[in-house]
């Protein structure tokens, strides 16, 4: 991994630390527990399964294509943050869409703002990247600068299944009343 | 099956699902859920649900044999 690369993970690794104490003291300051009810934790119990099947199905497909290709696809780590945030992702959808992505009494516009900001870090990165002259593809091989992508993909399908859900939401509680 | 048993106590009290999703510790989308019929809560909730709707468990969820 090129050095000027570790030092652009590891000042993304630690903002994703810094907003996990921020929040986490937030939440404590706030006496909010984020608790899910029991049909939430079902259905976060059938999207941990979904998202371990699908990292299973991408680890096969990766290596098959590698192993058939004769060549690697993409460095290794590469590699392996792609299937992360892929699995995250499917997990993170699915539940969204089971409406169990948010705690009991949870408003969406916190996570709405949180995936807003991230894309805009990632979106920020990857067109330096590109001004750099940093290729997301070389030779046909995937390089580390296509991890931001990856990320920001992530986000954005959150963001987007998050916005998608609680316009429903919002037009089956005109109905339900 | 529809819970309509549910879904009309809840109305006769004037009650939004929030509201009893709020008084019984659960999701709104929950409260939801059970009155399509999509999510089949267990004793606890049901239980939870009876002690806020002020009904046995008999009235809001025992289905009569067609």
């Amino acid at each position: 991994m090129p050095r000027d690369y570790i030092w652009t993970f590891l000042l993304g690794l630690l903002f994703a630390v810094a907003l996990f104490v921020i929040v986490s003291v937030m939440e404590k300051k706030q006496k909010q527990e984020r608790r899910y009810d029991e049909r939430q934790l079902q259905a976060r119990g059938r999207a941990y399964q979904a998202a371990f099947l699908s990292l299973l199905g991408y680890c096969v497909v990766v290596g098959m294509l590698s192993l058939c290709l004769e060549r690697e696809l993409c460095p290794v780590y590469t590699a392996m943050f792609i299937g992360v945030f892929f699995s995250a992702g499917v997990f993170a959808v699915k539940c969204i869409f089971s409406e169990a992505y948010f705690a009991v009494g949870e408003r969406p516009g916190y996570w709405l703002a949180l995936s807003a900001l991230v894309v805009a870090i990632n979106m920020v990165v990857i067109l330096k990247n590109l001004h750099d002259g940093k290729a997301i593809i070389e030779n046909g091989v995937l390089t580390e600068y296509s991890i931001n992508v990856a990320c920001g993909i992530l986000f954005v399908a959150i963001f987007a299944a998050t916005l998608i859900k609680t316009l429903k939401d919002r037009a089956s509680d005109a109905s339900e009343r | 099956m529809k819970n309509l048993k549910l879904k009309s106590a809840r109305a006769a009290l004037d009650w939004s699902q929030q509201q009893l999703a709020d008084a019984v510790g659960v999701s709104r989308q929950t409260v939801n859920a059970i009155e399509k019929g999509d999510y089949n809560p267990t004793i606890k909730l049901c239980l939870a649900i009876c002690r806020a709707l002020g009904k046995t468990l008999d009235e809001l969820f025992w289905e009569e044999e067609p």
